[in-house]
């Protein structure tokens, strides 16, 4: 039995502490803000088979697969409401026909939209728009509660929480703040899942924060069925203009709508800037001209943590030392599947996929 | 003027909330030549103590208006203020508002405490029910309690009355001792004292303990000294105090104190540019709003304040003090809920659910208490009285309000025509 430290109460973090917890380890999850507060709390909270690069449509397929394994409670609010990528113009069309070829070829069930069907699926969306492509198994989750059910496998395991301030993080050892005490905790393994907070701990690693607003609206009437995006979202995700905006609108279980996105480099100020909402809201509004009717309920603001090259870190950094964060937009998708991955890495065991992609070292710093 | 500017017009100084603080400060700053805009969410004046509609004129508010007419104060009704940045950057309901100064008069707000069937149909807020009464509910002949702590019940009562409700008991949780030196505290000739000894249902030491009735409030049981009561009754106004709305002051950044913004002799908050007046910087009542607004009306329009004004403000917020110390809980009104019983009435999450965390954050991310259509209004001055939880940080929308009002200027054009060919 090895004794693991993890620094970070997010859904990575909560997912590692469970599945190191469940191998038999000696687990202290440490944090200063609630379990699933943080970016988790503050994501849209989609399961989504993202298309993409290669290594992390893997990643996410092997998350997605361990997703439907798990009996999620009630207070999840698991919805598998399907995504519905909404092509606006014929040139859309054809993107969304190459996505649904991948999808269809990775096994995942896809099927194009025609204009006339698209206003039945959703009569909401404004006419004439070209299309679409359904991926009926996505969903949408209640990402704090989700957390919060890997923390109570965690704690079946007897895992423990620590609320604290962590300073510094070494190999085997973490310097921490509690009560106004500081103090040094040792460990077999340290694993830092602190998101956008990792550089600041790891400055060998560049994770930048990407901001993001999301606004959600009071219950009414269903307003929309799937999670619908507009296929310009791939293009946004991979934007470097100081802000972007795209359409992604979703159901929630209890006849709430959220509303976003919105991507910004180059801030750390976690306040609601309403000309980032503007533009959000008019762009989902192009799409869903009924939305401006609906009542804003609060808009908030969140940071993904990006790494140099977009894909996740997941693997050792040093012996005592692993970390797993930089999953951008994908945190809650693919934290299962970064849990198990880790784990098997820790373990020396032969991993379920490719670690290569992820491997901290990967950007050729010092570090390595 | 327009009431959809698409473009932030700029006033010396914008007041927000048409209360008697509100209104006394923007007639005063306007007098003195300052341009001002008053902004409030109601379709009328008057705020909550006067609260005026097509069928209810107060004649205490009429001189105000008049004012307000003479010297030119822009209005700005039925406007939502959903987030404001220093010192006077509104952005509202009805398109963004500039001024160089602004005057917070956003008053203050019931503040109401779980017990058990404390959500009944029949049970109301006390100054709710005002509201409703003077919206038209009819009360003739309705047997009522009014039950909780503060001059609002017995002033309720008076009103509850003279509609021909027949009032059983006024049920007031602080101790006589404490309402004795309260009375000598105003000195002669208030009303106080005239009020509570003329009203043989007022009665001192006695709280509500529970609502009760199936499918509606059918009596309510009462805490009394030595025992309890139960008085069956058609309606139950319940209110435990009056709280600060800190929603827009904290947006600001202005410091809050006591659960009240504070505020310098010149009623100047911590915040540059941004004043406070009325109960959002400590409860005082009417007449203690009108001498803050008075006060910051002089100071936002570039004059001293006299004197015998500034007494008269430092004997008003004595009172306030005085009645803090008056009508402050007792231990057993934080008791009153049982586990089953709901706390955050929006989102049905009960006392357990929420009584299990350590904190709001966590509660609210794993219970949603608070995460409702009052935003944690209710449910979180409720925690913040229960558990001494401090207050939540706010977002913006401050209020809520249709998507297409957070857009900073008009709605989207519709798509290209090219586009609509195909569908």
């Amino acid at each position: 039995m090895s004794r693991i430290l993890v620094v970070g109460g997010g859904i990575v973090g909560t997912a590692i502490a469970a599945d190191q917890a469940e191998r038999g380890h000696d687990v202290v999850l440490i944090c200063d803000s609630p379990i699933g507060g943080g970016a988790t709390a503050a994501g849209m909270g989609h399961l989504i088979a993202l298309d993409g690069e290669a290594a992390k449509v893997e990643l996410t397929n092997y998350s997605l697969d361990l997703w439907r394994t798990v009996e999620l409670p009630d207070d999840c609010d698991l919805v598998v409401c399907g995504a519905l990528w909404v092509a606006a113009d014929d040139r859309e069309m054809q993107t969304a026909a190459a996505m649904r070829d991948r999808y269809l070829s990775r096994g995942i069930g896809a099927e194009l939209i025609p204009a006339a069907q698209l206003a039945e699926l959703e009569p909401e969306l404004r006419p004439g728009l070209a299309g679409g492509l359904r991926v009926p198994t996505d969903a949408v989750l209640y990402p704090p509660n989700a957390a919060r059910y890997y923390w109570h496998r965690a704690v079946k395991s007897r895992a423990r929480h620590l609320t604290a301030r962590v300073l510094t993080v070494e190999s085997h050892r973490v310097q921490l703040r509690d009560d106004s005490s500081e103090r040094w905790l040792e460990a077999d393994w340290v694993v830092v899942a602190a998101g956008d907070r990792t550089s600041a701990l790891l400055p060998e690693l560049s994770i930048r924060p990407k901001k993001g607003h999301v606004v959600i609206t009071t219950r009414d009437a269903p307003f929309v069925r799937h999670q619908v995006v507009e296929l310009g979202y791939v293009g946004t995700t991979k934007s470097r203009a100081p802000v972007s905006v795209a359409c992604n609108v979703q159901p929630r279980r209890r006849g709430q709508v959220l509303i976003g996105s919105s991507r910004q480099e180059d801030t750390h100020d976690p306040r609601v800037e309403p000309a980032v909402l503007d533009r959000m809201l008019r762009r989902a509004a192009s799409y869903f001209p009924g939305l401006t009717r609906l009542t804003a309920l609060r808009a908030w603001t969140g940071f993904r943590a990006v790494s140099e090259d977009g894909a996740p870190i997941i693997g050792s950094l040093r012996p005592g030392l692993a970390v797993a964060t930089g999953h951008e937009g994908l945190g809650i998708t693919q934290a299962p599947g970064t849990a198990r991955l880790l784990g098997q890495l820790l373990a020396e065991e032969p991993p379920d996929l490719s670690a290569a992609p992820f491997d901290p070292h990967r950007f050729g710093s010092e570090a390595a | 003027m327009s009431s959809t500017a698409s473009e932030a017009s700029t006033y010396d100084l914008a007041v927000i909330g048409g209360g008697p603080g509100g209104l006394a400060a923007a007639a005063t700053a306007a007098e003195l030549g300052a341009r001002v805009v008053l902004v409030d969410e109601s379709p009328a004046l008057g705020g909550q103590i006067w609260r005026q509609n097509r069928s209810r004129v107060v004649p205490a508010a009429q001189p105000w208006l008049a004012r307000l007419e003479a010297a030119g104060v822009e209005l700005r009704l039925g406007t939502t203020v959903w987030q404001a940045t220093p010192p006077g950057n509104l952005h509202t309901s009805q398109g963004p508002i500039r001024a160089r100064q602004t005057v917070l008069a956003c008053g203050a707000r019931e503040l109401l405490l779980p017990f058990p069937g404390w959500t009944l149909p029949g049970v109301h807020g006390v100054g709710g029910l005002q509201a409703l009464v003077h919206s038209g509910l009819e009360v003739r002949g309705r047997r009522v309690v009014l039950a909780g702590s503060g001059p609002l019940l017995l002033q309720v009562a008076a009103s509850l009355t003279s509609h021909g409700a027949q009032v059983l008991r006024v049920a007031e949780q602080a101790p006589l001792s404490r309402l004795a030196r309260f009375s000598l505290g105003l000195g002669p000739g208030k009303t106080w004292q005239a009020v509570t000894l003329a009203n043989p249902r007022f009665r001192a030491s006695s709280w509500p303990l529970e609502a009760l009735g199936t499918e509606r409030l059918e009596a309510v049981r009462l805490q009394r000294v030595g025992g309890s009561e139960i008085l069956p009754c058609d309606l139950l106004a319940v209110g435990f105090g009056l709280t600060p709305n800190l929603e827009l002051p904290r947006a600001l950044g202005c410091r809050i104190e006591e659960g009240a913004v504070a505020v310098d002799e010149h009623q100047r908050s911590s915040v540059r540019g941004v004043f406070a007046v009325g109960e959002v910087c400590g409860i005082k009542g009417a007449p203690g709003a009108l001498v803050d607004g008075l006060c910051a009306g002089a100071s936002a329009g570039g004059t001293t304040i006299a004197r015998p004004l500034l007494r008269k403000r430092d004997r008003q917020r004595r009172f306030g003090r005085l009645l803090t110390r008056t009508f402050s809980l007792r231990e057993e009104i934080r008791q009153l809920a049982r586990s089953e019983t709901t706390l955050c009435r929006c989102e049905q999450v009960d006392y357990a659910s929420v009584a299990a965390h350590p904190d709001w954050t966590s509660a609210k991310l794993a219970s949603r208490c608070g995460m409702g259509l009052c935003q944690g209004r209710i449910c979180g001055a409720a925690t913040q009285a229960l558990f001494g939880w401090g207050p939540h940080g706010v977002r913006p929308p401050l209020t809520p309000v249709p998507v297409g009002a957070l857009f900073s200027h008009d709605i989207p054009p519709p798509p290209p025509a090219s586009r609509e060919s195909r569908s």
